[in-house]
């Protein structure tokens, strides 16, 4: 074993070799922690000092809200914020529409195009940003439409979509198309079983790639900057003011977006565990019936073998 | 055809359209053919000699048109003041002989009317010569055009390799992505097998908990911190000088040191996830056994967990390496003129007055990179895309 004979090694001080050794995971990941977590907690610091231009988190000489004042005063900046939601708000209905058609068809379809299908949906989402943002700038501009909210919110959904595909893509493999085939047996219109059984089944799915498929948007800068044109969105904004002149405005709405991204992570933590919850008493709740059904078998051939 | 309609008849007609119709929008209209329109345009060579050949003829009909105007209201008044009998001697707008920007009027105060005449005659000669000079620049214009008209080759190409500015830029881009993915897979392994082996479920789930955080917190945001904390009055600096180790502040966006930082940062957690997610599907009880028949850690990890791990590796360092040769953030707001990345060049050449067809040449040149790339990864790493997608 490892630390047995890294106790031999460290003969003369076995105590001392052992704790490290023992916590050398613990302290690599702390360490790890606070490279992620401390730069952004300096940039939030930063936005309640006092001091102005450029912003930073030491020497703290006072606290102040006047930052998050002075950012809701900030008319552009909230301008870019509408325009990043109306390309986000697109994006949503794009991807989602765009990403259901890809799985329906990549789960459903029965021919040998489908892997080379799938190879050129998810291809996206291995082409670095900046490819899709100026591939759909430079083919609408040939239809003369220029860079703008509308070729930005296209290419964004160009990649977001195939993110939204592979999650119905692994909501559909757990789909039991006996559903559908009994529902067809009954009578059921193709439209009703779609409405009525598919997409009763995705709506889960629906909701949280919708939300991914929204804060993808909101938060895209490398497509976004190429096919925006001379619009802006709150990113583009925020870049070039972070770039130019960074205010401790800046920080003030980082403050607001991490607070929200926790916000958002508390909240999707406990949506699973309830999920995992819920789906073990569902489970035990089969299982039960299926023994039940099975105690009925035996009732039953108890019987017929008794009317014999 | 077949495959179309098997699947009506399973899935009714309008969701067979609907499930066609939404795959050809997105298959052709947003990913093929825009592709194929940017290759095209990268084929669309612009001489740029004849282009500033086109500019300068442009000005200089331009600059005659002024000329012209001028020449032809000054005739005007010469020839009103001859009608007249004479200039007046002084300009009517009062001063105007002092004034250093006279209006064409006050040029011939107080002339003769023989002086104003050999005057007529000039302007009406120069007059004259302008017409047919704005004529030469009219058909030379056409010529400039017809030869400044986009031709299909390869020289857009050609002239990255040949570009004495851009090619290193270019390969400075590669470099340093490819270094940037090896840090990001040195630092992320250790934590990507903390998190799905050595911790606890409940640790875990914390733990992945606090990364989802930073994970979704704007790349501008994250480069933006490291801005405050790199700058020249920066934390880093306010630390290295406090203790001692430097007097001067270190300015770490003049060189890369800033970008590559600022990208190890922006994109590391694109390599936790994946190495996790492997790694998390491993059987612990392959490292129970590894262990129980003597290996030591390193050999545990070289034989059993890597290989394991190998498609989650694989997909980190394609999407690290995606990311950061294809950043435009970080560079841009860490770097500085002298520390361009190739993204940058790229977006000059559509937004800061170059060629689009040179940029849609680097981009295209970029993509094939990547697209190297991917496939030697696949090719070490034995994956496939099916592997990668999961």
């Amino acid at each position: 074993m490892t630390d047995t004979t890294l106790t031999l090694r460290n003969g003369s001080f076995p105590a001392i070799g052992d704790w490290f050794m023992e916590r050398l995971p613990s302290i690599y990941m702390m360490l790890f922690f606070l490279y992620m977590f401390l730069p952004l907690v300096f940039m939030m610091i930063a936005a309640f000092n006092t001091t102005a231009v450029p912003p930073t988190a030491f020497p703290f000489e006072g606290f102040t809200l006047k930052w998050f004042s002075a950012l809701f005063a900030n008319a552009p900046l909230l301008a870019a914020i509408g325009n990043s939601l109306i390309i986000g708000l697109a994006v949503i209905v794009l991807s989602l529409t765009l990403g259901l058609s890809g799985a329906l068809l990549i789960t459903r379809l029965h021919a040998r195009s489908k892997s080379a299908l799938y190879a050129f949906l998810v291809s996206p989402l291995l082409t670095p940003g900046i490819i899709l943002g100026i591939s759909t700038l430079v083919f609408w501009n040939s239809a003369g439409i220029p860079g703008g909210l509308f070729v930005a919110a296209l290419a964004q959904s160009t990649f977001i979509a195939s993110y939204c595909m592979l999650m119905f893509i692994a909501r559909l493999q757990r789909f039991d198309s006996g559903l559908e085939e009994a529902a067809l047996d009954l009578g059921a219109s193709h439209q009703q079983v779609f409405w009525h059984v598919t997409v009763p089944f995705l709506k889960p799915t629906i909701i949280t790639a919708g939300l991914i498929a929204f804060l993808q948007s909101f938060e895209n800068f490398n497509t976004t900057v190429f096919a925006i044109g001379t619009e802006t969105t709150l990113t583009i904004k925020l870049a070039a003011l972070a770039r130019k002149t960074p205010t401790p405005e800046v920080n003030a709405l980082a403050v607001i977006f991490i607070a929200l991204t926790v916000v958002m992570a508390i909240l999707y933590e406990i949506k699973r565990r309830s999920d995992t919850a819920r789906e073990k008493v569902m489970a035990e709740r089969a299982k039960q019936a299926d023994i039940e059904m099975v105690s009925m078998d035996i009732d039953k051939v108890a019987v017929t073998t008794a009317a014999e | 055809m077949e495959a179309i309609s098997s699947f009506r008849n399973r899935y009714g007609t309008i969701l067979t359209t609907y499930v066609f119709v939404g795959c050809a929008i997105w298959l052709i209209g947003m990913i093929v053919a825009p592709q194929l329109l940017m290759v095209q345009k990268s084929l669309m060579y612009t001489d740029p000699a004849a282009a500033a050949a086109v500019s300068q003829t442009k000005s200089s009909t331009d600059r005659l048109f002024v000329e012209k105007g001028r020449a032809e209201r000054e005739l005007r008044k010469v020839e009103a003041d001859i009608q007249a009998g004479g200039a007046a001697e002084v300009d009517q707008g009062g001063g105007g002989a002092f004034n250093p920007f006279g209006s064409s009027g006050n040029q011939n105060a107080g002339a003769s009317v023989e002086e104003l005449q050999v005057r007529r005659d000039e302007l009406t000669a120069r007059l004259g010569q302008i017409d047919g000079e704005i004529a030469a620049n009219d058909t030379a214009l056409v010529d400039a055009e017809k030869a400044a008209r986009p031709r299909l080759g390869l020289q857009n190409y050609f002239e990255l390799f040949s570009n004495d500015a851009n090619r290193p830029i270019f390969f400075k881009t590669i470099w340093s992505s490819i270094l940037v993915t090896m840090i990001a897979l040195i630092v992320c392994y250790p934590v990507a097998f903390y998190l799905a082996v050595s911790a606890s479920k409940e640790t875990t789930a914390l733990l992945m908990l606090g990364l989802i955080v930073p994970y979704w917190v704007n790349e501008i945001l994250r480069t933006f911190s490291w801005l405050m904390l790199l700058s020249s009055n920066g934390l880093i600096n306010q630390a290295l000088i406090g203790i001692g180790l430097t007097d001067t502040p270190i300015d770490w966006r003049s060189g890369n040191s800033a970008v590559l930082i600022g990208m190890v940062y922006a994109y590391i957690l694109f390599m936790v996830f994946p190495i996790y997610n492997t790694v998390e599907t491993l059987d612990k009880n392959q490292i129970e056994a590894a262990r129980d028949l003597g290996a030591p850690r390193w050999l545990i990890h070289w034989t059993v967990v890597i290989p394991h791990a190998k498609p989650g590796i694989a997909v980190g360092c394609i999407m690290t390496f995606m990311l950061a040769a294809g950043s435009y953030a970080v560079p841009v707001m860490l770097g500085s003129t002298t520390s361009k990345w190739f993204t940058e060049i790229i977006y000059d050449q559509f937004y800061e007055g170059g060629n689009w067809g040179l940029g849609s040449a680097y981009a295209f040149v970029l993509l094939i990179t990547c697209i190297l790339f991917i496939m030697m990864m696949m090719r070490l790493f034995r994956v496939n895309l099916q592997d990668i997608a999961k």
